[in-house]
């Protein structure tokens, strides 16, 4: 069967998806306006008051996103995919040295510092595993129900790269577990299995939380409630803590009303730790109101609905449609993550909003894996 | 179902699942906008929005000529939120550069942390412009800097019961300070501030900004020479005299201004906790006392209106002494008979118990009533007491004769001079008042006393301007051969009255004296009035001996600053000349000629200290600071344009003028 898929080498040469391009540079352009406003308090610090500085150095990283969204989206991704093994490994093996290596941030060591530019291998690590899995799949479809034969190297893989991921980034690896066990559900890996897979990710999840008070407290202070034995009751409670900024992005939601504050006004990014990338969301809906925000929403539900009803369901061949759906789950649980964090759903936990947020690798990874759905959609069947 | 089937199945599924994400996130959003929008957003304003007092910049007092007496120096208070996110950090680093620029001890300052009474806010030093700078410049998190300005009483302890004092919230609590307190306050402005997570406050460019409005300055009726003259002979004088306390004022009799105001003790209001508070009393206003001999002039005025008496009329005062009820009157020798003129000259209180003891009780009362005693003269000045004149259905069988010779009467110096003043004027009254004019903070003229007749017109006319005329010479003869041949000067007919009274003690009458000189000159077409009175003086008890030589050395001294041929004016215009001719007397000082026989005139060290000065600079100062830097310096400042000072006339390092032209220039972050 896996055969009659790869049958398939009449390529149909598509135009791009002009939807999913367009996002993106709607993406980025929100992204700029609320970047440029909400450095302004870092620049103070920073740069004595430059916030120009700190415009320039979004702009650039934007555009080596941009320029890898151009690049990954004019490569076959059957390319990319007889090199996803290597690819994997050498992130994994990244992710290890950075543990060695890296410079800290806020008490995490997540990257690598070459001069001025800093390198997360975790960004690229995440694509990587979407990459790999979805080849993995592929590979396994004529005997998908085995356990030893097909789950078993499928479930390696992911958990190798989530506990690898999870060192230092515990809710980027949930993130990624959460991403790839989906894309392992729709590789026809049975419930019962992935069942399996949840229950071994929550109880390794768990085990990192009661070595890690820091981040205890987070899930703590979301809760309302104390479970953990060692963490300290005035920290989670106290308004300096994480309930402290869920907070302040609530006020910095109602502050902004319907039509919001406008741009450049924001009054709650002194208030929020890393407005310009935590909390981008919460700044975005307090300059431009729920209406920009639900704008912003209506973006993600339309890339959603664009990589998976039309290139995922329209790829030529399995691991096109793997693939999109990998990249498509990936990046909008991402953005949706980000967002119920802001609006107060989900416990703080400082993921980026993709190509929104003022962030280096993050973003390259962001546009390789649009340029990828873009590739997909280029060597889409015919309709 | 085939597999390629089975996987998109799968897929629709994961969408569905996916796409109900944002709507969850879009109901969270609109839910909290409703329900918990308004709660939510009042916490935001309020953890945002900070009001910062802009403060109105008191009004100065300036003197006659438009010297700076009281003025306000920019002084800054630094304070501290130690809570501030942020501040630990840096603590070392702030109390290390803080100590060294203070000069206090690290110790004392964590002390001062430590031991404060509110959590979040503790002053720990004041500082000048500079040291604020520095200050701003090291970016401590949690430092509060507030302008404060700081009252500064340019003279210290001259004119202190005139201008009186502020407390440390800068209002007024003694003097003209207290009085004109609404109109030297201003309005306070303030501007919404925003307000970070470390407490650093920016400027909202949208906030509300309501501009402070300054308060009025006022420029006095009095001279800054004249009253430091006054001073100055008030201090020797007392001392020679080992009395305890003095007092001296001097009015114009034609408007009722105030030209000097004096008493000794007198304090330093920069620091009034130095001097017991007894000192801040302006005992001019607040004290009474029994005038005696110098009332004589309010009974006589009485008698000869009446018509029990006329000048020349003849009373045989006998041995000098009078029974009257049970007590026994005395004069201090016999002197027979005497015209009524000299009952005036030698001071004879039998003389004049005769003369007034025909009067009905009605007609002395209404007399003395009628100068002004028994009520306040309305100086405008706060603390002033009415003194105590009795009724005459309480009047005893002694009082009408005690009256006469200034006893059972409490007055208080100023009415004394006032009632004098009224005799100088031909018989007119008038309001004693210290203030010539409201200023706003250009200069411009807002009130002026003069233009005001509720304040310079005479309250009544007390006597006929005939009895004045008869009256005076008899004054001038206490003076010229009478007993206050101390207060005769060689050029200026000086008419007066001295005083010498019994204190009352604990109800009886002790052992010491008050001694009074009061009167006025020229007593053709007088100038000045004036009154000197001791307390408890130890040479002699003798107003004509204690009091009147220093009635006659502050008129002498302050001869150089009236014109002989000049009259006044109610404008003033006399005593712009006079005092452009006074300062070149002092300017010529090392010339002998210019110097007064026997009274050399020396020039007062603080006018020559800031004749001599030199500008300093003040380019680069925001206005207002600029402003208070020079006019505690004395010196008239104008301004041209807004901003901050990037010229000035003088340049710095050139001497001192009176007046300093500043250019001003708008910073380009000035402009919000």
């Amino acid at each position: 069967m896996a055969n009659q898929f790869r049958s398939i080498v009449l390529r149909a040469q598509n135009p791009m998806d002009k939807y999913v391009l367009w996002i993106a540079l709607a993406l980025s352009a929100i992204g700029v306006m609320a970047v440029y406003s909400a450095i302004a308090f870092l620049a103070e610090v920073r740069a004595d008051g430059d916030t120009e500085q700190y415009l320039w150095r979004h702009l650039l990283r934007l555009g080596v996103a941009l320029t890898a969204l151009v690049i990954f989206s004019r490569i076959d991704y059957h390319h990319l995919a007889r090199w996803s093994k290597l690819f994997l490994v050498a992130s994994l093996l990244s992710l290890v040295l950075v543990r060695i290596f890296g410079v800290s941030y806020g008490g995490a060591t997540r990257a690598f510092q070459f001069s001025i530019v800093s390198f997360q291998p975790s960004d690229l690590a995440k694509v990587a595993a979407v990459l790999y899995i979805s080849v993995l799949l592929v590979r396994k479809q004529d005997y998908i129900s085995s356990f030893s034969k097909a789950v078993l190297p499928i479930l390696f893989w992911v958990f190798i790269t989530v506990i690898l991921i999870g060192l230092e980034d515990l809710s980027t690896a949930l993130l990624v577990l959460i991403t790839l066990l989906l894309l392992a559900f729709v590789g026809r890996v049975s419930l019962k299995y992935l069942g399996l897979g949840c229950l071994t990710g929550l109880a390794c999840a768990f085990l990192m939380l009661l070595a890690s008070p820091n981040r205890a407290e987070r899930i703590e202070s979301y809760l309302g409630v104390k479970i953990f034995p060692n963490t300290e009751e005035v920290d989670v409670f106290s308004l300096q803590s994480e309930g402290y900024q869920a907070h302040q992005a609530q006020i910095a939601l109602a502050m902004g009303g319907w039509t919001g504050r406008g741009p450049g006004k924001s009054v709650q990014r002194d208030f929020l730790p890393a407005p310009y990338n935590d909390f981008i969301f919460a700044i975005i809906t307090e300059e431009y109101g729920l209406i920009g925000s639900l704008v912003l929403l209506g973006l993600f539900m339309l890339f959603l609905f664009r990589g998976f009803l039309r290139i995922a369901r329209h790829a030529s061949d399995p691991l096109g449609l793997f693939l999109a759906v990998g990249c498509t789950t990936l990046l909008f649980l991402y953005s949706l993550i980000h967002a119920g964090v802001s609006v107060g759903i989900l416990p703080v936990t400082g993921l980026p909003l993709p190509l929104v947020s003022y962030g280096g690798t993050s973003m390259v990874a962001t546009g390789m894996a649009i340029g990828i759905l873009l590739n997909i959609s280029i060597q889409a069947e015919r309709q | 179902m085939s597999v390629r089937d089975q996987t998109i199945a799968r897929m629709y599924g994961i969408f569905a699942v996916l796409a109900l994400l944002p709507l969850i996130i879009a109901g969270q959003m609109v839910w909290l906008n409703i329900a918990q929008g308004d709660y939510l957003r009042e916490i935001g304003w309020t953890q945002v929005e900070s009001q910062e007092i802009l403060p109105a910049h008191r009004g100065e007092i300036l003197d006659i000529h438009g010297r700076a007496l009281a003025v306000n120096s920019p002084l800054y208070k630094l304070a501290l939120d130690p809570l501030t996110q942020g501040f630990d950090d840096e603590k070392t680093f702030f109390l290390l550069r803080l100590a060294d620029l203070t000069g206090k001890s690290i110790a004392k300052l964590q002390t001062q942390i430590d031991e404060r009474s509110s959590p979040q806010y503790v002053r720990l030093a004041d500082l000048t412009y500079d040291q604020r700078k520095e200050v701003y410049a090291w970016d401590v998190p949690g430092v509060i800097l507030e302008e404060r300005p700081q009252r500064q009483y340019v003279y210290g302890t001259s004119f202190s019961h005139i201008l009186g004092r502020v407390d440390l919230d800068g209002v007024g609590i003694a003097g003209l300070e207290m009085e004109y307190d609404q109109y030297l306050t201003g309005r306070p402005g303030r501007r919404t501030l925003f307000r970070d997570r470390r407490g650093y406050r920016r400027i909202d460019v949208e906030g509300l900004v309501v501009p402070p409005v300054d308060g009025e300055s006022l420029v006095l009726t009095i001279d800054l020479i004249r009253q430091t003259i006054m001073e100055e002979e008030l201090v020797a004088g007392v001392a020679e005299a080992g009395a305890l306390r003095g007092s001296a004022i001097a009015v114009e009799p034609s408007t009722g201004a105030i030209l000097a105001l004096a008493n000794v003790p007198a304090y330093n209001a920069n620091a009034p906790m130095q001097s017991a508070p007894s000192a801040w009393r302006n005992t001019a206003i607040t004290d009474v006392l029994e005038p005696g001999s110098a009332f004589k002039m309010i009974a006589a005025t009485a008698a000869l209106e009446a018509g029990y008496t006329t000048m020349d009329r003849l009373v045989d005062t006998g041995d000098g002494s009078l029974q009257i009820a049970q007590y026994t009157l005395n004069d201090i020798n016999p002197y027979g008979e005497l015209t009524f003129n000299d009952v005036i000259v030698k001071s004879s209180n039998v003389g004049m118990a005769l003369t007034t003891s025909p009067m009905r009780p009605e007609e002395l009362y209404e007399y003395i009533r009628n100068f002004g005693f028994g009520e306040k003269t309305w100086i405008d000045l706060p603390g002033e007491v009415t003194g105590l004149l009795k009724r005459t259905d309480r009047w005893s069988q002694t009082t009408k004769t005690a009256l006469s010779i200034g006893y059972e009467i409490n007055v208080t110096p100023l009415q004394m001079v006032m009632a004098y003043a009224a005799l100088a004027d031909g018989g007119l009254l008038r309001q004693p008042y210290i203030v010539a004019e409201r200023r706003d903070v250009t200069g411009q003229v807002l009130w002026r006393a003069t233009d005001d007749r509720a304040r310079t017109d005479s309250i009544r006319r007390v006597l006929d301007l005939q009895t004045a005329k008869m009256l005076v010479p008899a004054l001038v003869d206490v003076v010229e051969r009478g007993t206050a041949t101390a207060a005769n000067m060689k050029d200026v007919k000086v008419a007066g009255k001295s005083g010498t009274a019994r204190k009352t003690v604990g109800g009886g009458y002790g052992s010491e004296y008050r001694s009074t000189f009061v009167g006025f000159y020229p007593a053709d077409n007088p100038m000045v009035a004036m009154i000197v009175i001791l307390d408890e003086p130890q040479t002699s008890i003798f107003g004509g001996r204690v009091a009147a030589p220093i009635f006659r050395r502050i008129a002498e001294r302050w001869a150089v600053t009236f014109s002989t041929t000049d009259s006044p004016s109610p404008e003033y215009d006399w005593q712009q000349t006079l005092f452009r001719r006074a300062s070149e007397t002092w300017a010529d000082e090392s010339s002998p000629t210019t110097q007064t026989d026997d009274q050399p005139v020396v020039p007062d060290p603080i006018l020559s200290e800031y004749d001599t000065a030199v500008m300093p600079s003040v380019i680069g100062l925001d206005a207002r600071t600029a402003h208070s830097l020079l006019s505690s310096k004395g010196i008239t400042v104008r301004f041209n344009g807004t901003g901050s000072v990037i010229d000035q006339t003088p340049a710095p390092g050139d001497p001192t003028t009176n007046e300093a032209l500043l250019q001003l220039q708008k910073h380009a972050l000035e402009q919000h």
